[in-house]
Formats: structure tokens, C-alpha cells, sequence
């Protein structure tokens, strides 16, 4: 019995470092974007370059993170795509003509003063960062 | 008969072919080199992206796809660099150039692989104009694009190399766009007219239709001429072709993200007709029958040509579920000039093990003869029947060794020879047990990308 409990809250300590380990992520938007909230269905296709422009017919912007935790989070959770498969979406489109991924950053902070200072820019930060001079969206 | 039927390669541009190939392979290496310096000092508005790759062919039994594969045979790369850039927020122009080499084909001559401007009115209607991918198929967009998928050969059932002439990209306009409907799921579509441009008529492909078309002939007028006192060859000499044009191709795709969460289903379809043009020079052998004695007279050129319209329709699903795609297609390919429908179909299956490695495998059997899988019309022609099928089972293993570099292996175990090219294989115009039935080909291929 005693083994048996051990097990359990090694289990449970596990459990709970993975979802501590979890990235937690947090969509943001350029102040002016008329949109407070999306549509997990209307998020994936603005990343999928089929949703173009926000209600008031602006253009929008999506940039994203080139790696990292946040970003495989973003693309798993809120994509429901594996990394790879986002990828590969990517490289068809751009090498057949169709289409150019997302603009890319290599950090949050740069992101963020992207999102900021672009008219209709969307992107996505981690939980833990603190977003300055923009927006957060809200998923329905 | 002469055994070998002699061809010759024309190329007509090999200096500038090489000068362009080494210009490009150049100009990507600098790209690879500095492309974190030129993605900022080029700013936003203009997108270089490129790969390129190098493969290997070994084969049992059979050249193929390319001569002396049965030795080995490296003569697979594709060197591409591409440009992107968005002046105004609903148009973007692009261009890419393309260079490959597989056996006697392309032998590295750099052409314009697409270029457009596209003009993105809404999301359920854009406009391109000019050198334009056109949809075949899901995966004829990504074609030459190594990266994008796991095995190195698309299932030649549906996307031989044969048919690469008519399904690359064709020069005119097409519409396209989306539209999501809550209930119905997501509808793209593409819509395209124009005219084909065949960069080289003396592709392998095309070199073993004039051979092949020729042999028939000069067949027919020897046994014409041949009487109880001579027997008469007409033996071809060399065979080149002189002009594909392809006046004019239409079509489109639909394609549907169904509200089943992954299932994707897509029925695309295009016309067209061609004009060909191909000359050979001949001599004629005289033999009369109570002499050993040869009369060989040079004589001249057989300049032959024929039209035809053409048609291809192709129906395919994929399913996805996280790591697991599954995916399979038909297709099916019409000639009028000889009221023949070639094709075939497939089944496929990928799992991405983790971020580095994924295997795939697929089925695929292809019918020069959709109406004759059995082969038994080939009797009166002395083919094999298995010259009527390929079938193919194909294992594939892809490692990206890092985010810009992948190295992929693959075997084929092979059932049939109607995709086996027979300038490929010496000797098999006269004696087509040249060609086996069963065989194996491995291929490998590595790409760099960015």
C-alpha cells in the first residue's frame, strides 16, 4: 500500500511539473485591431494564410516566434498542427509560389514591438512575459 | 535488326545552361552563407528563399529512371532560389528560378520554375498572372520540393514523370481563393487558362515516344518493300525532336477541409492539347535473298508530327490525426490521338516519429491502359504484359539532421516495366526480355533549405 502511495505522488509530482512545464500562451494585437477575441477556427486559418483581414476589412499582420517552447505550444494547442506539419505547410507554399509564412522573431521582446508599432499586427507571447503597448485577445 | 537504336540528346544552349546552373548554384551558396545578413539589410518587402539537393539512384534488374542506374547513378539534384515581395498589402510578385538534372534530363539548365503577380482582392477571390503553378493532384504544387514531404519519389501513379511536361505550371491567369462556411467546412479552389511552354522537346520521355513511334514505322515500311527476292530494313539513325507546343491547357481544383477534423478531400481536373514535331534519319538495308550481300543506302530523314488533345482528371482524400497522415488518390489521363487512358491510383501512410524522423510507405500501381491492366491487348505488339503495369511498394525513412538540412532513404520493390524507358535499357526495342518484371530501386537524396 505504501508503494502504491508513493507511486501516486511521484505520478501526481510528475504530472504537476508538466503542466508547471507547459508553456502558457497569450495572444496579443497592435492596439488598434478592432477585434478583442477569435475563433480558435479563424486563428488557425489567419497562421494558415487563409483569413486576411480583420472585421473592418484591415489587413492582417501575423508574426510569430522562429522556435521555442511558446511557440511549439501556440502551434500545438492553438493550431492543432505539430510543428513539423506547420512547417512543411510553409516551405509548399512558399517554394510553389503560393504563399510567404508569417514574419518571424527570434525573441518576445522584439515581437511585441513589432505588434505595437504595426497597424493590424497579431502575434504571441508566453504567459509570463509582460505585454507592453498592445493588446491581448481573447480565444472563444 | 540493327539492336541498338541510336538517339541523340540535342541541346542547342548548353554553354548558357551551364554558365545560368553554376550563376545560380552561386548565388544560393551566398544566400545559405549570409541569409541572416541579407534578411535584414533587404528589409521586409523582399523574401529570398532556396534549397538545394542532391540524390542517388541504384536499381536491380532495370535502368531506371535514369540510364545505368543498375551501376549507380548520381545524376538527381535540384538547385532553386526564389524571390518573393509584397509592394502594396493586397498584391505580391514573385519569381523562382529552378535548375535540375535527373539522367538525361534538365542536365541542370536554370528556367523559370513560376513567376506572378497576384492581386488578392478578397479571401474568396484573388487574380494571378503569369507563370503559374495549376493545381493536379494534393501534391503537385510541391512537386520538385524535396522538404515537403517524407519520400523522395511521389507515387508515379498519379504523378509520373512522364506527365511532368503537362502538370508543371502553365503561363496565363487563375482565380482562387476561400471561403469557410461554420457548418460545411473550408472550400479553396484555383481556376486556370493559358498555354504550356516545353523548355526541352528531347526529354527521355519524349525521345523514347519518337523512338518508339519511329521503330513502328520503319517496321511497317520494310515489310511494305521487302519482296521474295530482297528483304528490306529501314534503320533509324538519329531522332531528335524539333517543337512541343501546347497552344492551350485549362482546369481547376476544389478542395475541401470537410468538418470531420482532418479529413481533407480534393477533385481537380485539366485540358489541353499538343502539337509535336520530331524528325530521324534513316538508312535503308537492302538484303537479297540468294546473296549475303548488303546494299545500304543512306536515305535521309523521316520528319514525323502529330496533335493531340489530352485530359486528366484526379480525385484524392488525405486524412490527418496528429503525427499520422494517411492519404490516397486516383487518376486517370486521356490521349485522343490514340483513344488511350493511362493512370492509376495509390495509398499512403506517414508518421513523423519525432522532430527529426519520419517513415512512410505507399502502394501504387500505374496502367499505361486503364482498360487492359492485364496486359493481353500487348500480345500482337510482342511486349511483355507486364510492360501494361508498375506496381510499387515503397518504404520511405526521412532524418532532418537540422532545421535547414535532411537526408531521406528509400527502397522500391517493383512489379511491371510500363513506366521503364526503353532507350534506357539496350537492346530492349528488339528483345523486350531485356526488361524484367520484378526489380528494385533504392534511392537516396539529401536537401538544404532556407
Amino acid at each position: 500500500m505504501k508503494q502504491l502511495t508513493n507511486i501516486i505522488v511521484i505520478l501526481c509530482v510528475f504530472v504537476s511539473l508538466s503542466w508547471c512545464r507547459a508553456a502558457e500562451v497569450v495572444l496579443i494585437a497592435n492596439k488598434e485591431v478592432s477585434t478583442n477575441s477569435l475563433e480558435t477556427r479563424t486563428l488557425k486559418r489567419i497562421y494558415l494564410g487563409l483569413h486576411t483581414r480583420w472585421s473592418d476589412n484591415q489587413k492582417i499582420v501575423p508574426v510569430m516566434l522562429d522556435g521555442g517552447e511558446t511557440h511549439e505550444a501556440f502551434v500545438k494547442e492553438m493550431l492543432n498542427k505539430t510543428v513539423s506539419k506547420f512547417v512543411i505547410y510553409w516551405k509548399q507554399a512558399l517554394f510553389s509560389g503560393r504563399g510567404v509564412p508569417p514574419k518571424s522573431f527570434s525573441n518576445e521582446k522584439e515581437l511585441i514591438k513589432f505588434v505595437a508599432s504595426t497597424p493590424g499586427a497579431m502575434g504571441y507571447i508566453s504567459g509570463n512575459t509582460v505585454p507592453v503597448n498592445v493588446k491581448i485577445l481573447s480565444l472563444e | 535488326m540493327n539492336t541498338n537504336i541510336p538517339y541523340q540528346i540535342q541541346t542547342g544552349y548548353s554553354f548558357a545552361r551551364s554558365g545560368l546552373s553554376c550563376l545560380l548554384s552561386g548565388l544560393l551558396l551566398l544566400l545559405v552563407v549570409f541569409q541572416t545578413s541579407l534578411a535584414s539589410g533587404f528589409g521586409d518587402n523582399l523574401i529570398f528563399h532556396g534549397f538545394a539537393s542532391q540524390g542517388y539512384f541504384y536499381s536491380t534488374e532495370n535502368n531506371y529512371p535514369v540510364l545505368h542506374s543498375k551501376n549507380g547513378n548520381a545524376e538527381f539534384n535540384e538547385v532553386a532560389l526564389n524571390v518573393h515581395s509584397l509592394p502594396t498589402e493586397r498584391i505580391r510578385i514573385g519569381i523562382q528560378l529552378l535548375a535540375r538534372d535527373l539522367g538525361d534530363d534538365g542536365n541542370n539548365a536554370v528556367y523559370v520554375d513560376w513567376a506572378y503577380g497576384d492581386f488578392r482582392w478578397r479571401d474568396y477571390l484573388g487574380f494571378k498572372f503569369g507563370k503559374v503553378k495549376f493545381p493536379h493532384g494534393l501534391y503537385n504544387y510541391s512537386r520538385d520540393i524535396d522538404m515537403a514531404r517524407t519520400h523522395i519519389l511521389l507515387p508515379e501513379s498519379v504523378y509520373t514523370d512522364n506527365w511532368r511536361d503537362f502538370t508543371l505550371a502553365m503561363e496565363g491567369m487563375s482565380l482562387y481563393g476561400n471561403s469557410y462556411f461554420s457548418q460545411l467546412g473550408e472550400f479553396e479552389y484555383e481556376f486556370f487558362g493559358g498555354s504550356l511552354n516545353i523548355p526541352n522537346p528531347n526529354s527521355a520521355y519524349w525521345i523514347d515516344s519518337y523512338t518508339a513511334y519511329n521503330y513502328g514505322t520503319l517496321s511497317w515500311f520494310g515489310a511494305r518493300d521487302s519482296d521474295s527476292t530482297t528483304t528490306v530494313e529501314y534503320i533509324s539513325d538519329e531522332i531528335r525532336g524539333e517543337s512541343i507546343r501546347m497552344p492551350w491547357v485549362y482546369g481547376g481544383g476544389l478542395f475541401w477541409n470537410t468538418p470531420i477534423p482532418g479529413l481533407k478531400v480534393s477533385a481537380t481536373a485539366f485540358a489541353g492539347r499538343y502539337e509535336i514535331n520530331h524528325r530521324g534519319s534513316f538508312v535503308r538495308v537492302a538484303t537479297p535473298t540468294d546473296t549475303t550481300q548488303q546494299r545500304t543506302t543512306n536515305y535521309g530523314f523521316l520528319i514525323s508530327g502529330w496533335h493531340s488533345y489530352y485530359e486528366a482528371k484526379t480525385f484524392s482524400a488525405e486524412y490527418t490525426l496528429s503525427n499520422l497522415t494517411i492519404a490516397g488518390e486516383y487518376s486517370s489521363f486521356y490521349q485522343e490521338t490514340d483513344n488511350n487512358t493511362v493512370g492509376g491510383y495509390y495509398g499512403q501512410i506517414t508518421y513523423q516519429l519525432n522532430k527529426r524522423f519520419s517513415a512512410s510507405t505507399y502502394y501504387s500501381e500505374y496502367y499505361n491502359n486503364l482498360f487492359d491492366k492485364d496486359g493481353s491487348d500487348l500480345d500482337d505488339s510482342g511486349l511483355n504484359d507486364y510492360f501494361r503495369w508498375q506496381k510499387e511498394l515503397c518504404i520511405s525513412g526521412r532524418c532532418d539532421i537540422s532545421d535547414n538540412w535532411l537526408f531521406k532513404l528509400e527502397i522500391h520493390d517493383i512489379n511491371g516495366a510500363a513506366l521503364v524507358k526503353r532507350i534506357h535499357n539496350e537492346g530492349s526495342f528488339e528483345n523486350p526480355d531485356v526488361i524484367e518484371k520484378d526489380w528494385m530501386l533504392l534511392v537516396a537524396k539529401t536537401t538544404f533549405h532556407f
